[in-house]
């Protein structure tokens, strides 16, 4: 039977690193927020130019 | 508004009032909530456009752009949206004093609410410790929502 790595620490440290961000104050968090929402934008843009090239190429 | 009379109380909900207890995630708009009258039917969105356009910020859809965030004013819908409004924490952002919901409230309403996303959310608040347990237990005695508790302990919690 195959064996795979024990990831119990990797999770408890991603559960540890959620709750300091928790601890933020709110001002750091919202600049966080507005730092996603930029992210999301560019992640959208990016993928509507992959989308708008592989029409073209496709003759569309 | 509060000064100008526009509105009476209100609270910053949704997403970035629960951001204010757990951890930082994406999302598009701020919810401000107001409480309104007891005789009051209509939405009373109007004065509120009305006085915000008079500032330079006007609606696009459900929304007004004020300062590059898109803000939806929501009115009182319910006891526990009224209750969550009355009962918010005076806080300061930058200096300047706001109001938040309180973590048992949001939590209450996003159970009520019950899609999959405020699921998630409520899962944060409980990993995080966001939520005094005691204080909301109150809060869904009080707006009969134990079932919809139960279920969502059932079907979400390990």
């Amino acid at each position: 039977m195959k064996k795979y790595p024990d990831i119990t620490s990797l999770l408890e440290s991603k559960a540890e690193h959620r709750r300091r961000l928790a601890q933020l104050p709110f001002e750091e968090k919202i600049k966080i927020v507005e730092q996603l929402q930029k992210r999301r934008e560019q992640i959208k843009n990016n993928a509507r130019r992959i989308i708008k090239g592989n029409r073209q190429r496709a003759g569309r | 508004m509060v000064k100008a009379r526009v509105i009476d109380k209100y609270a910053i909900g949704g997403a970035i009032a629960a951001i204010f207890y757990v951890e930082p995630f994406d999302t598009v708009d701020l919810d401000i909530f107001f409480a309104v009258q007891a005789q009051s039917q209509s939405l009373m969105l109007t004065p509120l456009y009305d006085y915000l356009a008079g500032l330079g910020y006007y609606p696009q859809g459900q929304f007004v752009y004020i300062e590059g965030w898109p803000v939806q004013f929501l009115p009182a819908y319910n006891p526990l949206t009224d209750e969550a409004i009355q009962k918010a924490r005076s806080i300061k952002f930058n200096r300047t004093p706001t109001r938040v919901m309180r973590a048992e409230h949001l939590v209450a309403i996003m159970l009520d609410t019950g899609r999959m996303k405020d699921y998630a959310r409520i899962n944060m608040f409980l990993e995080q410790g966001a939520v005094d347990l005691d204080k909301l237990t109150e809060v869904l005695k009080e707006h009969r929502l134990i079932t919809k508790w139960k279920e969502y302990q059932r079907k979400y919690q390990r």
